[in-house]
């Protein structure tokens, strides 16, 4: 899984969906969720943690335009290879995030290490867990 | 109701703790004790039945006292009409499985009654045999059903699954619950299974060196993992496979067995048998008419 550790800065509510936006370091994500519930109330100032699964992970050239908000770009440090598989590794502020696409993907984009690149988490894709101290 | 006000020293491997619960249990609840070995649950289970004595407090059954430290009142365990399933089954060796129950029934005139639980535990085809031949499972049933044969307003079961393998345990699982549903019998049971206590009971204290840390129902207690999922469930890591970069781990929750990837670093400090916390927001299951 990736983490990331963030802070609450506002969200915007449609019925029972809500749109939690997080800063980390200095960038904004998008969390898409369903309803605050009493034993897990989410709230402006709150301190949590943004977990997304490699596999959601998506990669995209530096230029290209995505409808998603949460894309960043980053400078990858390590490929791993398998037979389908890859994994790709970027430099996130000094955080890694690992994303695993199929190893085509990967020729066609023609990734190495040192190149920057675009990675994006769909804003459904992102759980928010509260960081209790 | 049940009200339960007791203290207790307790020699641990640690030292000495103080047992102390003050609860109310409801009529009917299916109860379940859970915590790490030393933390006061197998004997705050023997103190209701009545084998052990509390240092000071009362222990009050639907207005009768059971006991009382400061009125000196101690009711010994065949008064306080509860059945109770050791760990060990405790069946006495020299006896058929008849015979057994025969023992346990107090008014001996009810001759019947031990036809009846035969039927019920479906065990009459056991009747005959001496506890040595029969399995490990068919020996809990036998432990249940003597437990059950004075109508206990109790059932008081102390890890009686533990020595069990998975199916087996699965199995009574169902039994146990199903019992429960057929008598209304208040059960307090004592487990450091997770899934048992979810598929068995509607409360469980969660009990850490003598005292009650959390109260609630299993979801509330155990479920609470401060994460925005929305789909939730507690499941056992049955095993890890390595596929291509990934890990695939299977996880059998309920009576299924659940497939999810992980990568190396998910899977560092998860071993097979594990408990563990499944989650999915609720965007990603997709919905199938059947």
């Amino acid at each position: 899984m990736n983490i990331l550790a963030g802070t609450i800065v506002s969200i915007k509510h449609s019925d029972s969906l809500m749109l939690v936006f997080v800063e980390v370091e200095k960038y904004l994500f998008n969390s898409l969720i369903i309803e605050n519930t009493l034993e897990n109330e989410f709230k402006v100032g709150m301190d949590v943690n943004l977990i997304f699964k490699e596999t959601e992970v998506t990669i995209a050239t530096k230029e290209s335009n995505v409808s998603e908000r949460n894309g960043f770009i980053s400078k990858i440090t390590h490929i791993q290879n398998g037979s389908l598989l890859a994994n790709i590794t970027f430099d996130f502020c000094k955080k890694e995030i690992n994303a695993i696409i199929t190893k085509g993907a990967l020729h066609g984009l023609k990734c190495k290490i040192g190149d920057e690149f675009r990675w994006f988490i769909k804003s459904n894709e992102v759980t928010i867990q509260r960081i209790v101290n | 109701m049940i009200h339960i006000n007791i203290t207790k020293p307790l020699q641990t491997a640690d030292g000495t703790i103080d047992l102390r619960v003050n609860k109310e249990i409801n009529n009917g609840d299916f109860l379940t004790l859970f915590g790490k070995s030393g933390s006061g649950k197998t004997t705050l289970l023997r103190i209701i039945a009545g084998l052990e004595t509390p240092q000071s407090g009362t222990i009050v059954v639907d207005g009768v006292v059971w006991f009382d430290s400061e009125k000196k009142i101690n009711l010994p365990p065949q008064k306080r009409n509860v059945g109770f399933v050791f760990q060990d089954y405790a069946l006495f060796p020299n006896m058929s499985v008849r015979q057994n129950l025969e023992f346990a029934l107090k008014d001996k005139k009810d001759a019947k009654k031990v036809d009846e639980i035969l039927e019920i535990m479906e065990i009459q085809n056991l009747s005959s045999m001496r506890p040595e031949h029969l399995s490990g499972g068919q020996k809990q049933r036998v432990a249940v059903a003597r437990a059950l044969m004075n109508s206990p307003k109790m059932l008081l079961l102390d890890e009686p699954l533990s020595a069990l393998d998975s199916a087996m345990r699965l199995k009574l699982q169902e039994e146990l619950a199903s019992v429960h549903k057929r008598f209304g019998i208040t059960s307090i049971l004592v487990s450091h299974d997770i899934s048992e206590v979810f598929k068995l009971s509607n409360r469980v204290f969660k009990i850490s060196s003598g005292h009650i840390t959390d109260d609630g129902a299993p979801a509330k207690v155990f479920a609470n993992q401060n994460l925005s999922g929305k789909f939730k469930v507690v499941g056992e890591v049955l095993s890890i496979k390595k596929n291509d970069i990934l890990y695939v781990v299977d996880v059998l929750t309920h009576n299924e067995i659940i497939k999810v990837t992980a990568v190396e670093r998910d899977i560092e400090n998860l071993n097979i048998g594990d408990k563990i916390l499944l989650s999915s927001k609720a965007f990603n299951p997709i919905l199938t008419k059947i």
